[in-house]
């Protein structure tokens, strides 16, 4: 699944980034969004975009079609 | 002199450690070519040798997504061999952090880790083991807080005393034989990424010496609050009550200051004129001088006020919430969240909305801001709708509004209708390619702001104002002074003056019969020598284009003086129509205007005129300050005169369609 469809409050591994462009791809994962990598998706906004991304320790906002780019699994259940 | 970078993440406490390092010695200036602003400050310590240290502009990565982060990575670059990074680090957030200085440190540079924020990092209970990271990495870290101030000093010290020649002993071997050596715009992105993996790992390595609660209890706090302030239902309250006061108190707070700022400055006109003999010296500084000073200080209470509450929603860590909560709403117009403050603050006023622009990282979108921020109805068009819709628009109820409140706020919805509308044009048209490529907004900690570091961000606005555009825009004010008052008239002014003598020496008139004619005379006087002028002259050789949208010469001349500032329009036209001070007798120089016949006897000026001027100053760049200040912040004339031509452009088309659609189905 992708981050959009992933589940909110769960702990999720980036599995894949390859629907993005490159240039995308690399300031992702200097971000810390990298395969392996862990990432929370905390909550969603009042217009239902962009979605609050928890990263490291930090919380970042992601556009609808930047979270599609971006694949993931549940790692855990809460 | 050695050179010390700062650099690091947005949001990471860099500032407010240049701020603590730099004290009063800061210089604010801009990076060579672009409006990007570069802070530096020279510092010296007791022993050691003084060293400029740098403020630069937040970092994510190795690939830039903004200007600013192009001119960071530009700096780093060309100063890799002469200066010494320091890498400002949330020290709750270190694993990810760590990430680029230790990419960079396998590039050759000289890197130190200021490890900010400690008063957080003990609050939530975590215990670093800055040691063992100085061991393993071979990179000095020092803890610090730049909001108390804790470490600064002994940073300082290093800086002063250790950095330059202990560097080499420091670093150890830095560069990988793999890691491709050299300017980062070079690396490939497979070096990129094969970068990215070996800091990464080597970061978790550090990271793994740190000890204490994993639960960071700031960020459980800002969850808290985002779950309330990003509510589907509470959050947009909140934001509306925010946006409320903000547009309120620029209103509000400011209009009071900037009517004595233009009441200051009215009375020393008058004693200009009380002291000085009439003539070239007293109209120069009084009506040229004087005015264009005051055109530009009457905005420093908006400015000062504005930035004041920008400051404080961007410290507090709210403002990149607003962003995130409108940038859907935004998005289909090649906008995004971070437009939203300043295209709400042109609607008070476009100079402080065009400076507010500097929040918005992308330049793509900053330069589309700032071409539709003039469009925003400002508070210098009320004057003007005010006069026209009074005048013009029947005082009529429709159910519980009334027609001209209507009209009015029509006015409000045109303009951020066409915004959006030109926003839309210009990102389909690729205006200025998109070179930077990933939307994303950082949400930092909420936190309480920083009262020094605000007041300092204020008046860093206040004095770029003042000191760059304040020069262009009082420069024009002289000009248009200068356009509109000379020649004098002189077919009139032996007639005037007959009659005015024969006034004076009339011993049948009361004193305020005598002064009432003595002052309808020298309106018409200032109304002659109006016409006369260059502008006046302007106006008649310039009445065939404005003629098609419903102008007049009077009219025409009425335009070119509101080019200084649309409010102007309201003075001019009561000089043009001998009204002596239009500004207090609007409702006169409303009546005045509907009494005005053609040779057949049928109205001069009719709702056609009325709409048609309307959508007239709706559209058109009629601010010289605007001009000014746009000038200023993209560093050119160019897009300044490209929003001047496309916004009258727009502008005439409008006032056209608007001026016969109505007389063919109004009249």
């Amino acid at each position: 699944m992708d981050l959009w469809q992933a589940p909110f409050q769960e702990k999720l591994r980036v599995v894949s980034l390859e629907k993005l462009p490159e240039e995308e791809r690399l300031i992702l994962i200097q971000l810390g969004v990298d395969a392996g990598e862990l990432l929370t998706k905390v909550q969603s906004t009042p217009l239902q975009e962009p979605v609050c991304i928890q990263i490291g320790e930090q919380i970042f906002a992601f556009r609808k079609s930047l979270c599609r780019g971006i694949g993931v699994e549940v790692v855990c259940t809460k | 002199m050695h050179e010390v970078i700062l650099a690091g993440r947005p949001n990471s406490g860099k500032s407010t450690l240049f701020n603590r390092i730099a004290a009063a010695n800061q210089k604010v200036g801009n990076y060579a070519g672009c409006t990007v602003e570069k802070k530096t400050a020279v510092v010296e310590w007791e022993e050691g040798d003084p060293f400029e240290v740098t403020d630069l502009p937040g970092l994510y990565s190795l690939r830039p997504n903004s200007l600013d982060e192009e001119v960071a990575l530009r700096h780093l670059e060309e100063k890799q061999a002469s200066s010494y990074v320091v890498f400002v680090l949330d020290g709750n957030n270190l694993e990810q952090e760590l990430v680029l200085p230790l990419m960079l440190k396998r590039q050759g540079y000289k890197i130190g880790i200021a490890v900010n924020m400690m008063d957080e990092v003990r609050a939530n209970r975590r215990i670093l083991d800055l040691a063992g990271m100085k061991d393993i990495a071979g990179i000095p870290f020092f803890p610090v807080s730049a909001k108390t101030g804790e470490g600064v000093d002994t940073l300082k010290k290093f800086l002063a005393r250790s950095a330059f020649p202990a560097q080499a002993a420091e670093q150890g071997e830095t560069c990988e034989t793999n890691c491709g050596c050299g300017k980062a715009a070079d690396l490939s992105g497979e070096q990129i990424t094969e970068l990215n993996k070996a800091a990464r790992q080597e970061a978790r390595q550090l990271n793994s010496l740190n000890r204490g609660e994993k639960e960071n209890f700031l960020l459980n706090r800002d969850k808290k609050f985002d779950r309330l302030l990003l509510h589907p239902v509470i959050g947009p309250v909140v934001f509306l009550f925010v946006m409320f006061l903000l547009f309120q108190s620029i209103f509000t707070w400011a209009a009071p200051l900037s009517d004595g700022i233009d009441g200051g400055i009215g009375l020393l006109q008058d004693l200009v004129k009380a002291h000085l003999p009439t003539g070239f010296i007293a109209s120069l500084l009084g009506d040229g001088i004087l005015a264009g000073l005051g055109a530009v200080l009457v905005f420093v209470p908006q400015i000062a006020i504005l930035f004041l509450l920008i400051g404080l929603l961007e410290y507090s860590g709210y403002l990149p919430r607003v962003a995130a909560m409108v940038d859907r709403l935004l998005k289909p117009y090649g906008l995004n969240g971070k437009v939203f403050i300043p295209l709400l603050s042109s609607v008070a006023c476009a100079v402080p909305g065009i400076m507010a622009t500097r929040t918005i990282e992308s330049e793509r979108t900053r330069l589309l801001t700032i071409m539709v921020s003039p469009l925003m109805t400002c508070s210098a068009r009320l004057p003007v709708y005010t006069l026209l819709i009074a005048t013009f628009v029947p005082g009529v109820a429709l159910g519980p509004f009334s027609l001209q409140g209507l009209v009015m706020f029509s006015m409000y919805l045109l303009g951020v209708i066409m915004a959006l509308a030109v926003a839309f044009i210009l990102h389909k048209l690729d205006f200025q390619q998109r070179k930077h490529v990933l939307d994303f907004i950082h949400l930092p900690h909420y936190r309480m702001p920083n009262w020094p570091e605000l007041f300092r961000y204020v008046w860093r606005r206040v004095a770029m104002f003042l000191k760059k555009a304040g020069t262009i825009i009082a420069g024009m004010a002289v000009l248009l002074w200068f356009l509109l008052s000379f020649p004098a008239d002189s077919i009139h002014r032996a007639e005037i003056s007959q009659a005015k003598t024969a006034v004076a020496a009339n011993a049948n008139l009361s004193q305020a019969d005598r002064d009432a004619q003595l002052a309808e005379l020298d309106s018409k006087q200032a109304s002659y020598d109006l016409e006369a002028s260059l502008g006046g002259r302007a106006g008649h050789l310039l009445e065939p284009v404005f003629r098609p949208i419903g102008y007049d010469w009077r009219l025409t001349i009425g335009i070119l003086g509101s080019m200084a500032a649309r409010e102007v329009f309201v003075s001019t036209l009561g000089t043009v129509f001998a009204l002596g001070n239009a500004d207090e007798h609007t409702d006169s120089l409303g009546n005045l205007l509907r009494a005005q016949k053609n040779p057949d006897g049928s109205p001069q000026y009719t709702l056609a005129t009325c709409l048609s001027l309307l959508v007239f100053f709706a559209f058109s760049l009629q601010c010289i300050s605007t001009i000014g200040i746009a000038r200023r912040e993209t560093n050119s004339w160019k897009i300044p005169a490209v929003m001047f031509v496309y916004m009258f452009v727009i502008a005439y088309i409008g006032a056209f369609i608007v001026f016969h659609a109505a007389n063919l189905f109004l009249a």
